[in-house]
């Protein structure tokens, strides 16, 4: 139908939607006790890191812009809190093909937007765009006292849900999210991490001072007609390269560093502090 | 007695094409005939344009020597122009200059000429496979060091001249730039890395002090035996194997040289003038012709086009010079058969002979007698000439000698800058005047002759170093420089003769030489191929 | 492995003397890690003589697949369109030209020279200079304007005098490894990814352009100051990423403190090098510069002049690039 390719259309900014191969959704009110299941989930795992390849939202007032996070992503997980009469902190998985029919797009309510009014929504707005391959994990309360900390067992739970979700959905350690400085004064970037979070092949950069060793941030451009630096392609593996050093300073900690992705920001923050190769260091916030 | 004519086509190229043949009786090239094979016009493009026209257009004839077109075109202008040229100016052209040739020196000898030692004609010597692990195009080790640092030199350039190649920042009255201490600081640094990495580690084994201590061929020969770093660095497996498969024995040349000298000393060449130049390089001009020294003065070179593709019968000095085109095809009949015009200098004694330009040159140059206290005077070369006589292994060794030479005069000059000083005078840009500006590129002495008039170019010349070196033969028959090299070669393989690449490839050409091989009795075609000219 | 043919015309090698000056990846890592099956090249080629003259040979008549042409320096048809003004192996380079173009998958014409015609084709053109597609700004060159090689796709056109290294080998890489369609080329053929934007886009001297700071003089005149008011720097209106991708690693002509010639656009060298006007900007009523950047209008600008000299701040009247 035309308007039902027309909403599509619109969709269509001419830039292509940022990749990631798994996107994870915690929804939930975290001000009503176990009902915070989702968003505490979200905040565990960016405090811990998620490989460069994983988008997480807090999917928990933000209703349908959910949506259109799913946007580019390949596969989505999606974390809720449900109040069936189960015994508190049973864990329910609903696996995509059971999805299909989530029910009307009638009565969506900005402020009642659950787990199957995501997806709804989603397969409405995105159409041939909506992720096929979703899950759903739903942790069942123990009470919803506003104001009131996760229940024992609704933490448990929340901790199964996690290893879960690192087990199945994470690959492993994950794609290589180092970088590499050389000491001529070159960046270099893997391919899949260049692939993930720069897909135009163009970005900007900045440094940051922290209290002990600046941070290198470096923002995804829409495109090289927007100016920036260039990502070139330095090998037949598709890594990439960037002449960093005019940028810096003539004294570039040499080595590999670890990335992280700042979804805030929307950057990529290259951590610069001096570092061994294959130091196990956890980011931390 | 077998009489073979080869024609190897094409040569190498840079500015075109260059045809060599060669006639080969009993394994031995007896005769050689050259031949340039494109032609552009740059001098008759630069009629009637802007006086600074030079400085952009120039750097197109040669894209390797590019900053030395550049260098010489400024001096033409500030000769014409009587500039006043600041200290600082003189020394950021300096450096620049040089760097070109530091980075030419390795890109060259790897990527052109090494390529050929392992010719499978060599396999016979107890080196040959060490030669194949260094030098093998692209995935010998040597090979990738050499031409991957090769670019560190320019990088310099680049710092001071914005990019290279081609770059118009010098000027008459000086530079464009003014560099900043930071931009001192990283050229000194990339320097250092591939003096570090390249020069001293891979090629000479030994530092540059070291080397620079050789003064003789008995020095050289005892460098190479000295200790394991020496014997075994690229310069001293070099010396070995060309002394086993016999690169010192042909390829020899005319033995009488020309150099037009570059860089200047600062102080002596604050107001260019023709008449001051000589006195004021430091890399000396001279010629070396029937085993004497004479200066050179520019006003003795003339071009003769009596077998290049233009009008006109008798030589001419630059300033007068025209450049006329013919179609070939009509001058062919006419007995024409080259786009190079033929320069001949006019020896004072001997009239005119024909004199090769490039490394060698300047370093006999270098060994003349009564060099003044800032003059290099080096006496290396003429005592190898002396007692080896010329050759394609004398001419490489010349070559390479200027890589720790250069290298030394630009850490100087970088440490003499001044940052808080002036690098620019503005000149008065005169309606008319003449000038002549020359430099020694990589390749050897390139000059330029203009004439300005009314405010526009009105004559404009460039002689390059290649066109002395491969000039046709001129009204008297005399061979010219590479042909002449090329006589006494021996051919060990007439379907590969890699002999004639080697000596047409030691002279650097800036053209692509072709040499055709032809059976002299039954004109068959026995081989063709190129000896590819500059990387 | 995509096969690679590069030959030369009327050339000065400069643009194969910047592609060896290439890092990350350099020549040898084109070579040896992407595949790049080069057949022949006039200073890298392997081969020598007849073995050099059947390759030509092979691929001319579609015995040999040839995936990539390139072709540097421009196709000169003196005198009288015979092209004898430049022989290459015993013929007329450009008839090499049309044989090759019409057997390759892709044809890449590398530098000015190559794309437009570049400085042999100046005034008075004595050598009967074009380019591949183009002369100067008028589609056609010499291989006319409906040309398409094996593709579909028309000439590709890497400009520059020379072309940087980055712009040579991103694109060879790109065709290289099977992705021609993600090229998008202008309306001159150029790649977008390196030709949308200025060469005044990451110029140094940016905020004394915004002012209207001119400098004054060379040499440490350029410590301060913009280049485009007085020395005729083509930065507004030339499409380069020249400020973005440094040269040589390490700089730019305008950083450098010499004005942009306009390389890589076609009229490049622009008014034919005519009397004055060589590192002189040109101008109307000896104020106003004839050419304002690109998208503006002169009455724009001038209105711009007046506000910018008269806010202009102290530090932009001082030398910036200091000791």
């Amino acid at each position: 139908m035309a308007a039902d390719t027309q909403r599509h259309t619109l969709l269509d900014d001419g830039f292509p939607p940022t990749p990631c191969d798994v996107l994870v959704v915690g929804c939930g009110n975290i001000l009503r006790g176990d009902d915070a299941v989702g968003p505490v989930l979200i905040r565990r795992l960016w405090e811990d890191g998620v490989p460069a390849d994983v988008r997480i939202v807090d999917g928990g007032t933000a209703g349908m812009d959910v949506a259109f996070q799913m946007r580019g992503a390949q596969r989505v997980v999606v974390v809720d809190a449900s109040s069936t009469g189960a015994s508190p902190g049973t864990v329910y998985r609903v696996p995509g093909e059971e999805l299909a029919d989530t029910g009307p797009l009638d009565g969506l309510h900005t402020h009642s937007f659950r787990w199957d009014h995501a997806l709804t929504f989603a397969r409405w707005l995105l159409g041939p765009d909506c992720p096929t391959d979703i899950t759903v994990f739903l942790i069942e309360v123990a009470e919803l006292t506003p104001g009131a900390e996760l229940s024992t067992e609704v933490r448990a739970a929340m901790e199964q849900v996690i290893e879960i979700i690192r087990n199945e959905f994470f690959d492993g350690p994950g794609i290589d999210d180092h970088v590499e400085v050389t000491d001529s004064g070159h960046l270099r970037i893997p391919a899949a991490l260049a692939a993930a979070r720069f897909p135009a092949d163009a970005c900007g950069l900045g440094l940051v001072e922290r209290q002990s060793h600046p941070e290198l941030h470096m923002i995804p451009l829409q495109g090289p007609a927007n100016g920036g630096q260039l990502l070139k392609q330095r090998n037949l593996a598709g890594d990439r390269v960037i002449l960093v050093r005019e940028t810096l300073s003539d004294d570039l900690p040499v080595g590999n560093h670890r990335t992280r992705w700042d979804q805030t920001l929307g950057v990529l923050v290259v951590d610069l502090a001096p570092r061994e190769l294959d130091r196990d260091d956890r980011q931390s916030g | 007695m077998t009489s073979v004519d080869m024609f190897v086509s094409p040569l190498g190229r840079v500015e075109g094409d260059l045809d060599v043949r060669v006639t080969i009786t009993d394994g031995v090239v007896t005769s050689a005939w050259t031949e340039a094979a494109m032609f552009r016009g740059f001098e008759i493009i630069l009629q009637g344009k802007d006086p600074q026209a030079g400085l952009i257009v120039t750097p197109r004839i040669c894209g390797i020597c590019g900053g030395s077109h550049l260098y010489k075109a400024c001096y033409a202008l500030d000769t014409a122009w009587a500039t006043h040229v600041p200290h600082n100016a003189t020394l950021i052209r300096n450096i620049a200059q040089a760097c070109e040739t530091l980075q030419s020196i390795p890109r060259y000898f790897y990527a052109l000429f090494a390529v050929d030692l392992v010719n499978k004609n060599y396999a016979k010597s107890p080196l040959y496979e060490e030669a194949v692990r260094r030098f093998a195009p692209y995935v010998g080790t040597a090979y990738q060091k050499g031409v991957v640092l090769s670019n560190k030199p320019v990088e310099v350039y680049a710092i001071f001249g914005g990019q290279w190649p081609h770059s118009s920042f010098m000027v008459p009255g000086g530079v464009m730039s003014a560099p900043s201490l930071a931009d001192v600081t990283r050229a000194t640094a990339i320097l250092h890395h591939w003096k570090d990495n390249w020069l001293e580690k891979e090629w000479l084994g030994c530092s540059i002090e070291r080397w620079m201590e050789i003064q003789s061929w008995e020095d050289m020969q005892a460098w190479v035996n000295e200790n394991e770093s020496q014997y075994n660095s690229d310069c001293g497996f070099f010396i070995r194997f060309c002394l086993d498969v016999g690169l010192d024995a042909y390829g020899g040349g005319v033995g009488n040289y020309l150099a037009t000298g570059t860089y200047f000393d600062p102080e002596l060449y604050e107001n260019p003038t023709v008449e001051g130049r000589n006195p004021a390089l430091i890399n000396r001009s001279g010629v070396y012709a029937d085993g004497k020294f004479s200066e050179f003065d520019h006003l003795r070179v003339a071009e003769d086009v009596t077998h290049s593709f233009y009008e006109g019968t008798r030589p001419l000095h630059p300033w007068e010079g025209e450049t006329k085109p013919i179609d070939p095809a009509v001058g062919r009949g006419q007995g024409k058969y080259s786009w190079a015009k033929s320069p001949r200098y006019d020896v004072p004694g001997l009239g005119h002979v024909p004199l090769e330009a490039g490394p060698l040159a300047r370093r006999i140059a270098a060994a003349a007698p009564g060099a003044a206290e800032h003059q290099d005077s080096d006496p290396l070369f003429l005592d190898m000439l002396q007692k080896k006589g010329p050759s394609v292994f004398v001419r490489q060794m010349a070559r390479m000698h200027e890589a720790p030479k250069y290298f030394q005069w630009v850490m100087d000059w970088i440490s003499q800058l001044d940052l808080q000083g002036s690098f620019y005078t503005k000149p008065q840009e005169l309606v008319s005047g003449k000038g002549f500006g020359s430099t020694e590129a990589a390749r050897g002495s390139l000059s330029d002759w203009i004439v300005i008039e009314d405010g526009k170019i009105a004559n404009y010349q460039v002689v390059t170093p290649t066109a002395w070196n491969i000039g046709p033969r001129d009204s008297q028959e005399v061979l010219g420089p590479i042909e002449q090299a090329l006589v006494g070669s021996p051919i060990v393989d007439q379907d590969d003769p890699v002999e004639l690449g080697h000596v047409a490839r030691s002279f650097d050409s800036c053209l692509v030489c072709t040499v055709h091989a032809y059976d002299g009795k039954t004109g068959r075609q026995l081989s063709k191929f190129v000896v590819n000219g500059m990387v | 492995m995509s096969s690679v043919l590069w030959l030369q015309g009327g050339a000065c090698s400069g643009n194969t003397m910047s592609f060896l000056n290439a890092e990350e990846p350099n020549v040898v890592d084109l070579i040896v890690d992407f595949g790049l099956e080069l057949l022949w090249h006039p200073s890298l080629g392997l081969e020598l003589g007849e073995n050099a003259q059947k390759i030509f040979k092979d691929c001319a008549t579609g015995d040999r697949p040839l995936d990539i042409f390139v072709f540097e320096g421009t196709v000169i048809e003196g005198p009288d369109g015979s092209g004898r003004y430049d022989m290459f192996a015993d013929r007329p380079m450009k008839d090499w030209v049309i044989e090759l173009a019409n057997q390759a998958s892709i044809v890449v014409a590398i530098g000015d020279c190559a794309c437009w015609g570049g400085i042999p084709a100046m005034e008075p053109n004595p050598s009967d200079s074009t380019g591949l597609q183009f002369h100067k700004r008028a589609k056609g060159g010499f291989l006319g304007s409906d040309f398409k090689s094996k593709s579909g796709l028309p000439v590709i056109n890497i400009p520059g005098c020379p072309s940087h290294p980055d712009w040579i080998t991103q694109i060879l890489v790109a065709l290289a490894t099977g992705r021609a369609g993600d090229i998008t080329l202008d309306d001159l053929h150029r790649p977008e990814t390196f030709f949308k934007t200025f060469t005044q886009t990451g110029c140094t001297r940016v905020q004394f352009f915004e002012y209207k700071q001119s400098t004054t003089k060379f040499g440490e005149g350029t410590r301060t100051g913009c280049l485009f008011y007085e020395f005729g720097c083509r930065g507004p209106m030339t499409h380069s990423p020249c400020n973005r991708i440094l040269w040589n690693r390490q700089s730019s002509k305008t950083r450098a403190g010499m004005p942009c010639l306009g390389c890589t656009e076609p009229e490049f060298p622009f008014f034919d090098l005519a009397k004055d006007t060589v590192f002189k900007t040109q101008k109307v009523s000896g104020v106003i510069p004839k050419e304002v950047p690109e998208g503006a209008d002169h009455l724009t600008y001038m209105a711009h002049a007046a506000a910018a000299r008269l806010a202009a701040p102290q530090w932009s009247k001082e030398d910036m690039f200091v000791v």
